[in-house]
């Protein structure tokens, strides 16, 4: 986690993960009410639902709890302040989103250019995501990438896949 | 004797040429996962699912068990050579392993990391086979309720020992037992958590989920933080000397002992297993050198260790349905996906899958004394390959993977959603493991308290009355008991 100087930081750090797990486990109660908890003297789908996305917002927020109060003992002995999530990733995030992008470049592609064009397409994002500037790497990993999805295609993959955009879907 | 030879034969005829070859192609792709880091086994296992989906599920089960296991091994040989484990648990073996390296003694080191991963391999595959069945046959009486409480206290001690605080690996495993029950509730067949969603009626699928949190979101994470060494140092001949084996004998033993024992516990992974050994090495004196400058016992201990754990981790999977790591619950995911529910009556059911898999550990291990003893330096050359050119390859796979399942774009959709949440909770410094343990056990864990009230006609102090499902909640309390002691005892000033 780069280290900033704004006092806010420690704070966001330590209570993104509970808060973000609280509005999640919130989202679940509520359509965890949408089912019955019970049906006669039988258990309703909605009963075992209810239980855990409560103990999901329940459980979350004490740890929001203890997250700030060590947070608050830290600055108040004068000691340093450790966020508790302490995330390995580095500050990039363009990888992140390239290769995110490069899976939902295949989605939109594939019905209209069918699967050898869009894991060509998909490898060029991919390839670029990780690093490659060459444009003749990029060029070999797309070639690489339409042989496989070729070769795939023709020996694993059911007939009713569609490889060209020509090709029945 | 006679039985003893029977039931060689059974494991010998379990073994077929296709069998063999899974068993192969298992351990090459293991090493080659193990060497190189950036994406470890539990993705790996994801990534190739789909392509065990043709095999019948012992073939599955041998070339995704020997991936796991192949896995410790290619881990060591990068762990002495560079300081570089592509796997964690190479790390132990890395602090002594690594110093004989630059001692120019990474030959024999190399072949003692080899020889104890062996002889753990063997051992522990001896120790399922003779413990699995009597542990399998026990859970076949374990009532309902006492299997729901064995469910929670194995989801307890997964949280609680697991690397990381507890507090947010059960918060996590509740948000996973959540997303397990997404889909068609199967006591009344009424839809749950699926926002109208008609895809989502079937639930969500276990292969784009995995595929999103490990696959996607660990190449992220990998290129994010990934790092290669410029220069390999020269292996020399890989064979110990006597000095050398007779330095390791004794670690190699006390490292197999730690190793099986702690990997049937769940949430005790490889690393721990290893880092285990390590310290009780430090109790015995070593015949060469100190531990910590190149001893052999600082290499022998741990590989054995960590070799043992992951294969006696099959243990709680196999006979109570526990999967302990994330790499065991995937192979958990691979065996529901072929139609068979690991857990009570797995083995009594499917003795031929057990016996299968059971020789395959055997021959597998042999199959990666030789792929890397002489090829050591091969699997350390790998390392010069950028990982940034088998990136694009590994998308264009896990999207082909996980769209052929079942022909369907929305599957990509799903692993795409969860590459994203994955993603998120690496950066907010959450590991997604948790969620995968939650998701396989939270509906195994309703099926059974759902059971359990419906033959107590609702009343729940039957999980008193039961006396497997006492203990569970008794051990449960009192390690919540001592959790908080340890956590107010740190919080007093001293």
């Amino acid at each position: 986690m780069p280290h900033r100087s704004s006092p806010f930081r420690p704070i966001g750090a330590v209570l993104a993960p509970p808060v973000v797990l609280c509005l999640l486990g919130g989202l679940l109660v509520g359509l965890s009410y949408t089912q019955p908890a019970w049906i006669g003297d039988r258990i309703g789908p909605g009963l075992f639902a209810q239980w855990l996305s409560k103990g999901v917002v329940g459980l979350a927020l004490v740890w929001a709890g203890l997250s700030l109060a060590r947070l608050v003992r830290g600055r108040g002995a004068g000691g340093p302040i450790e966020p508790e999530a302490q995330a390995e990733v580095g500050a990039r995030i363009g990888p992140g989103i390239a290769l995110l992008s490069a899976v939902l470049l295949f989605i939109l592609l594939v019905p209209t250019l069918g699967l050898v064009g869009a894991c060509t397409a998909t490898a060029v994002v991919a390839g670029w995501g990780a690093g490659d500037r060459d444009w003749r790497a990029l060029a070999a990993s797309a070639v690489l990438a339409a042989a496989a999805a070729l070769a795939l295609g023709l020996t694993l993959l059911p007939p009713t896949t569609r490889l060209w955009p020509w090709g029945p879907f | 004797m006679a039985e003893i030879a029977a039931w060689v034969a059974e494991l010998a005829s379990a073994l077929t040429w296709q069998n063999l070859l899974l068993c192969f192609t298992g351990a090459l792709v293991g090493t080659v996962v193990g060497v190189l880091p950036g994406i470890g086994p539990a993705a790996t296992l994801a990534l190739l699912l789909p392509l065990t989906f043709s095999l019948d599920p012992a073939g599955a089960l041998i070339m995704l068990a020997a991936i796991y296991y192949g896995a410790q091994y290619g881990s060591s040989t990068t762990a002495i050579l560079l300081n570089l484990p592509g796997e964690t648990s190479g790390v132990v073996t890395a602090l002594d392993g690594h110093r004989m390296a630059l001692a120019g003694r990474a030959g024999p080191a190399i072949a003692m990391a080899a020889l104890s991963s062996l002889f753990a391999g063997l051992t522990t595959a001896v120790f399922i086979a003779l413990a699995a069945g009597p542990v399998a046959q026990w859970s076949l009486l374990i009532s309902p309720a006492g299997l729901a409480g064995l469910i929670a206290l194995g989801l307890f001690a997964a949280a609680v020992i697991a690397p990381g605080r507890p507090l947010p690996a059960v918060t996590l495993i509740l948000f996973g037992a959540c997303l397990g029950l997404v889909g068609t509730d199967s006591g009344g067949g009424l839809p749950r958590f699926t926002l109208g969603v008609t895809e989502l009626r079937d639930g969500i699928g276990f292969v784009p989920l995995v595929m999103g949190l490990f696959g996607i979101a660990e190449l992220i994470r990998a290129l994010e933080t990934g790092s290669r060494p410029e220069r390999i140092p020269p292996i020399g001949w890989p064979w110990p000397t006597p000095a050398d084996l007779r330095a390791g004998a004794a670690p190699t033993l006390r490292g197999t002992a730690i190793g099986a024992l702690l990997g049937v516990i769940p949430g005790v992974t490889t690393v721990m297993a290893a880092l285990a050994a390590r310290g009780v090495e430090r109790v015995f004196r070593t015949t060469d050198r100190p531990l910590g400058t190149g001893a052999v016992a600082g290499v022998s201990a741990p590989e054995a260790a960590n070799n043992a754990s992951a294969q006696s981790a099959l243990v709680p999977l196999l006979t109570l349905g526990l999967p302990g790591n994330p790499v065991i619950a995937v192979l958990a995911g691979a065996l529901m996906i072929h139609g068979i529910a690991p857990g009570p009556g797995f083995i009594p059911n499917n003795p031929d899958l057990f016996n299968a898999l059971i020789a395959s550990m055997v021959v597998g291990n042999a199959i990666l004394v030789v792929l890397n003893l002489p090829l050591a330096g091969v699997w350390a050359s790998l390392l010069r390959v950028p990982f940034r050119k088998l990136v694009p390859l590994i998308i264009v796979f896990s999207v082909i993977g996980v769209h052929s399942v079942q022909n369907s774009l929305f599957d990509v959709w799903v692993m795409l959603a969860f590459g994203m949440f994955g993603w998120l909770m690496l950066r907010l410094g959450l590991e997604p493991t948790p969620i995968v343990l939650g998701f396989i056990l939270g509906p195994a864990f309703e099926e059974y308290l759902r059971r359990t009230l419906l033959l107590s006609r609702g009343d729940p102090a039957v999980f008193l009355g039961d006396p497997v499902s006492l203990t569970s909640l008794i051990v449960i309390g009192a390690g919540v008991v001592v959790l908080l002691a340890r956590r107010s005892g740190a919080a007093s000033p001293p």
